[in-house]
């Protein structure tokens, strides 16, 4: 069952008689509780993607159509609601909210989500349950990490976004990392998105995407994805 | 060439336009502000004083109730320290077919003079010189016609009643606009003058003396001057008392020796006249027996013998005539001793300081130091407010560009080009500003407030010089405030490293409140509340920064709204509430018994008189401790005690409850009370209008908003002055209260020869109303400086925390919060700062108005302290108003705000 189909979806910038293509004409299909990892180097266009995906940015051109709903036709509004119900959302750099504890950055999130989910259960499955009352500041880049999957996950969302989400950790806690987001993506049979210039993590995932010049290099499927624990890069 | 920084430099302005725009604008209004109210003081007595000067306008006045006679001429001349003396006179007219009365002066040489604003003076007994102001009406060439209260032309004192307009003037014996003096002429109140020869009056014994000292140094106004000057009157002025009642003994005397002569040449005559009669008796019987022996004689000889009787019979007819004229005279001369004897009529001679013959002098001057006092507080305010904010934005720019200073250093740049940007940024605000500050806060500001006074004076040529001290101090203050905090917060980050530097400052670290320890209240708030409430707990200078802004804009629009509403309040409390008569028609007691019978019918056959009551009314005065000058009181004995109530509320200042006359004492008008600082049951030392100091006890302070007065029993007059009250005034209400009325009426009352003077109650009620407008457009402009700091302080305040919290704002916005969700998420705290804000700002708005109320208002005025409750919620709601523009503004810009873009950089 598909659950995003992306048509010829183009993102250009024009900047006086230069014309960018950051996104070129990129068609795939991605079914439901699939795994997928956008990968590709510097520029190649993935966080654009990403971006579209998430409701963020729209095509220049093209459709995106998630769960039958072309969303590069929505307006603000209609993708601030996208996101706010449908996605959740893993960053390379965590940002919490300082001044929140870990559970309140949880809070935050599903405070506005329809079919939130307990925010302390949450915390408690990403291992974070003892921190619960620490702000920020007082945990340490994975734990960080966790609290921002755990806001991600939170809302409940059908789709769960993550931008280089071990870009700022050292290699044991990026792991730990992706562990926690491939463990999600197979339990609640979620589609989670990972967007990495790692090529060394592919395994993990049940559908790969290639990004090179804005364009779809290759899109391939992978029937047993290898846990993470196994994978070492 | 460090060309790249320079262009990096000039890019800080363009791409931080709004932080320069309100930094400018800060410095720009607290300058305009401060150095407005501080110079406008001065600059009105500069101006006040270069007119005088000009002018040379006399140190001091001395009057008499008739005239000043040959010898006192000589006398006054010759006191010490006069460096130059002139006579001059006056008389008071109407002007034909109008109510209008004019004071015609002599024309001045060489103290007083007026200031020839079109035309020129009067040469010859034909010619007058106008009030500028009466331009509108009159043109050069024009003649003018003058009545007496009658309506004839027969004016006392002048040898004409018309004159040619040949010059159009303004004097400094003329200060003010409305209230110029009392008069018998007309409605009672002089309302224009004119200057004519002396050649035009048929009298050439002088009613003044105007002096001027040589041992006086100092401005006008000046503490040195005015002390000097009251010194030089204060020892000479019983002096020039005793020439008075000297001269009015000496005349008594005199007229006494010429009835003496007068009688004894009568009684002489008489005698003659008796031994006249006692010959012609004698020669008539002579003549009889004649007859008698001569009726056998001749007829020729009878004939002749009756001539010489008819003859005879002629002279003694002659002579009961002259017996007749002689009595009439004897008649004549008994009533002339009589009212010799009787008159008790004193020459008053008085020598008045400026501040006493010139209520005009006095009153600008206590004008200008209302602006001083208003200085002393409301600018200062407001300028540190504006230096706040300014400081908070300043070192935020510092901590914005922490990135920039690093990587600059590692680029191997020196400390110093690092520091130019804060240098040159900080300059230019600080300039920038204070160059608008300086050009309006010297001329515009100034102008508007003293534009605002001069519906009451006509002083020309405000003058508004540049002041170097305020200048110069606003204008270092602004710069260091604009460059200082940048600088210090730039030079604290460059002694780190600049590896250090380069990397992003971590956030602020946040942390549980004191209120999250209170589980019961904690758990009852909803999420969004923690948030603001941790984030309130988290920026504490910006929020104390915000509640001080707030508090000081809205502080300041309940002042600027509030002088309105307490002045407006004495009109209505005044007028309605306290002041119910509508004119006291003073008249002279002592005039002949038909004068006073046709005054006493003037005033029955006065239609529309509602209820009169017969008061005693004088002007006295007293002398508060640590004052110079003088206060001039009204003092009221109503003839029936009970009935005043209908005339004068007295009322307790405070709680206005109704108070009766003490028995024991004098009821005293608070603002006195407050002046003199005295309170019930002390004793107050007051001259009466002979010079003669009484001692009196102050049995009640009652409320009264303008000029001072004491009221009293007729029996505790008695017990004071050890006489009765000699009743010389008719209190009067009218059935008709319009000004209009009580003019008319005024001026018929004026007409009777036993007439004095008409006195309106209403008399300040011009005045008062023309203070109010202009000060609307004052308090317009205060009120337009306090909403525009209140924006510009919210503006930057919001947009710094905007700027701040920007990755958080992303975040959230990603996380799926609506637009009006990511603004209220900042804006819940900016509204809760608002309203505390606000809250802050009705406290410190009452304590201010408080206190401007009390120093504001001049010597002779009170004015309500209560601010309507219309004035806080006005005050409140425009603030609110700010804030939700700057809301409008922001969340603009936080719509604005690019999602990806913040999230991805690491600044």
């Amino acid at each position: 069952m598909t659950y995003i189909k992306v048509r010829d979806s183009s993102k250009i910038y024009q900047t006086g008689d230069e014309e960018v293509r950051a996104n070129d004409a990129i068609s795939f299909e991605i079914k439901k509780g699939e795994l997928t990892i956008i990968v590709g180097a510097s520029g190649a266009g993935k966080s654009t993607l990403l971006n579209i995906l998430g409701g963020m940015d729209k095509p220049t051109k093209g459709d995106v159509i998630i769960n039958g709903k072309n969303i590069a036709n929505y307006n603000t509004r209609k993708l601030t609601t996208y996101r706010r119900r449908s996605v959740g959302f893993v960053f390379q750099f965590y940002n919490l909210v300082p001044n929140l504890t870990a559970l309140e950055n949880v809070e935050l999130a599903s405070q506005i989500a329809p079919d939130a989910l307990n925010p302390e259960e949450v915390l408690k499955d990403v291992g974070l349950a003892s921190r619960a009352q620490n702000f920020p500041a007082q945990l340490s880049g994975g734990e960080q990490q966790r609290v921002a999957i755990a806001r991600a996950i939170a809302k409940n969302p059908e789709l769960l976004l993550c931008d280089e989400p071990t870009g700022a950790l050292d290699y044991h806690t990026g792991k730990s990392i992706l562990k926690l987001l491939q463990d999600f993506s197979h339990q609640q049979q979620k589609n989670v998105i990972i967007v990495t210039h790692n090529g060394m993590i592919k395994p993990m995932a049940d559908h790969v995407i290639e990004l090179f010049d804005g364009k779809v290099k290759a899109d391939v499927r992978n029937a047993n994805p290898t846990s993470v624990e196994q994978i070492e890069w | 060439m460090k060309k790249a920084l320079q262009k990096n430099i000039r890019r800080e302005f363009k791409f931080s336009l709004a932080r320069f725009l309100s930094v400018t604008t800060l410095i720009a209004l607290g300058v305009i502000v401060l150095i407005g109210l501080k110079v406008t003081g001065p600059d009105m007595r500069r101006t006040a004083n270069n007119y005088y000067t000009e002018q040379k306008m006399a140190d001091a006045v001395v009057t008499s109730n008739t005239d000043i006679s040959k010898s006192d001429q000589n006398y006054l001349k010759s006191l010490p320290h006069v460096k130059k003396i002139e006579f001059g006179t006056y008389q008071d007219a109407v002007i034909e077919n109008t109510n209008k009365s004019i004071r015609l002066n002599t024309k001045s040489t060489s103290l007083s003079k007026s200031k020839v604003f079109k035309g020129k003076l009067p040469t010859n007994n034909h010619e007058i010189a106008l009030d500028k102001r009466e331009m509108s009406k009159y043109k050069i060439g024009d003649s003018l016609w003058l009545v007496n209260n009658k309506g004839g032309h027969k004016i006392d004192n002048l040898k004409r009643a018309s004159y040619k307009i040949v010059g159009f003037v303004t004097s400094p014996d003329y200060l003010k606009k409305v209230n110029m003096g009392q008069t018998s002429a007309g409605n009672g109140q002089i309302s224009t003058y004119g200057i004519v020869t002396k050649s035009a009056f048929t009298t050439t014994q002088p009613k003044i003396a105007k002096i001027s000292y040589n041992n006086v140094h100092g401005a006008s106004y000046s503490n040195q001057y005015e002390q000097q000057v009251q010194d030089n009157v204060n020892d000479v002025d019983n002096k020039i008392r005793d020439r008075g009642v000297t001269r009015t003994n000496n005349e008594k005397q005199s007229s006494l020796d010429k009835l003496k002569t007068a009688e004894n040449n009568l009684n002489h005559q008489q005698s003659q006249l008796k031994t006249k009669k006692a010959q012609l008796k004698a020669k008539q019987q002579q003549l009889t027996s004649q007859a008698q022996q001569a009726s056998a004689a001749s007829t020729q000889a009878q004939a002749q013998l009756r001539s010489a009787e008819n003859t005879i019979k002629k002279n003694l007819a002659q002579i009961s005539s002259a017996q007749a004229k002689i009595n009439r005279a004897q008649k004549n001369l008994q009533d002339k001793r009589q009212a010799i004897q009787n008159n008790d009529q004193q020459i008053v001679y008085t020598i008045k300081s400026r501040n006493d013959y010139n209520t005009g002098y006095n009153q600008f001057g206590e004008d200008a130091k209302r602006i001083d006092s208003l200085s002393n507080t409301f600018p200062i305010i407001f300028f540190l407010v504006a230096l706040l904010v300014c400081f908070t934005t300043m070192s935020r720019m510092a901590g914005q560009k922490r990135i920039e200073l690093g990587t600059l250093r590692a680029l191997g740049y020196t400390k110093f080009d690092t520091l130019k940007v804060f240098i040159i940024y900080g300059l230019s605000t600080g300039i920038l500003g204070s160059l608008i500050g300086v050009l309006f806060g010297t001329g515009f500001l100034p102008r508007r407030i003293f534009a605002a006074y001069a519906a009451n004076f006509s002083i020309p040529n405000f003058q508004t010089p540049l002041d170097p001290f305020w200048i110069t101090l606003s204008t270092v203050i602004s710069i260091a405030v604009t460059t200082l905090p940048a600088l210090y917060a730039a030079g604290i980050s460059l002694r780190e490293l600049p590896a250090t530097l380069m990397l992003p400052k971590p956030p602020k670290a946040g942390a549980k409140v004191l209120l999250e320890k209170i589980p019961f209240i904690w758990r009852h708030l909803s999420f969004n509340y923690k948030i603001m409430i941790r984030n309130l707990a988290r920026y504490k200078t910006r929020m104390a920064m915000t509640i001080i802004g707030v508090a000081g804009c809205t502080a300041l629009l309940i002042t600027g709204f509030g002088i309105r509403d307490s002045l407006n309040g004495i009109l209505s409390t005044q007028y309605q509430k306290i002041v119910h008569y509508d004119v006291i028609s003073i008249y002279n007691p002592d005039a002949s018994s038909s004068k006073l019978a046709a005054y006493d019918d003037s005033i029955d056959n006065q239609s529309g008189i509602k209820s009169k009551t017969k008061v005693f009314y004088e002007q006295v005065t007293t002398h508060p401790k640590d004052d110079i000058n003088n206060q001039t009181i009204t003092m009221l004995v109503p003839k029936h005690p009970d009935h005043f109530s209908s005339y004068v509320s007295l009322r307790n200042p405070q709680t206005h409850q109704k108070l009766s006359l003490p028995k024991n004492g004098i009821a005293m008008t608070k603002k006195l009370a407050t002046l003199t600082g005295k309170k019930v049951g002390d004793q107050i030392t007051i001259k009466d209008a002979n010079g003669k100091n009484h001692q009196v006890k102050i049995g009640k302070i009652v409320e009264m908003y303008a000029g001072h007065n004491i009221y009293l029993t007729p029996s505790y007059y008695k017990q004071i002055f050890n006489q009765s009250a000699n009743y010389n005034a008719n209190m009067i209400k009218l059935n008709n209260r319009s000004a209009k009325n009580i003019d008319q009426v005024s001026k018929n009352l004026n007409k009777p020869d036993a007439s004095v003077t008409a006195v309106q109650s209403d008399d300040e009620k011009t005045e008062i109303n023309n203070i109010l407008h202009g000060l609307n457009n004052l308090v317009l402009i205060i009120t337009l400086c306090a909403s525009a700091l209140a924006f510009v302080v919210l503006f930057t305040l919001t947009n710094i925390n905007v700027s701040e919290r920007i990755r958080e704002l992303s975040t959230i916005k990603v996380l799926g919060f609506y637009p009006m969700e990511v603004v209220l998420y900042v804006y819940r705290e900016t509204f809760f700062l608002t309203a505390v804000g606000i809250l802050f700002g009705w406290w410190g708005g009452d304590y201010l108005h408080r206190y401007i109320m009390q120093t504001l208002p001049p010597a002779t005025a009170m004015t309500t302290l209560n601010l309507l409750w219309t004035n806080p919620t006005i005050s409140a709601i425009l603030t609110i108003i700010f804030s939700v523009i700057v809301m409008i503004l922001m969340a603009r810009k936080i719509n604005r705000i690019d999602m990806l873009e913040a999230l991805k950089s690491v600044d």
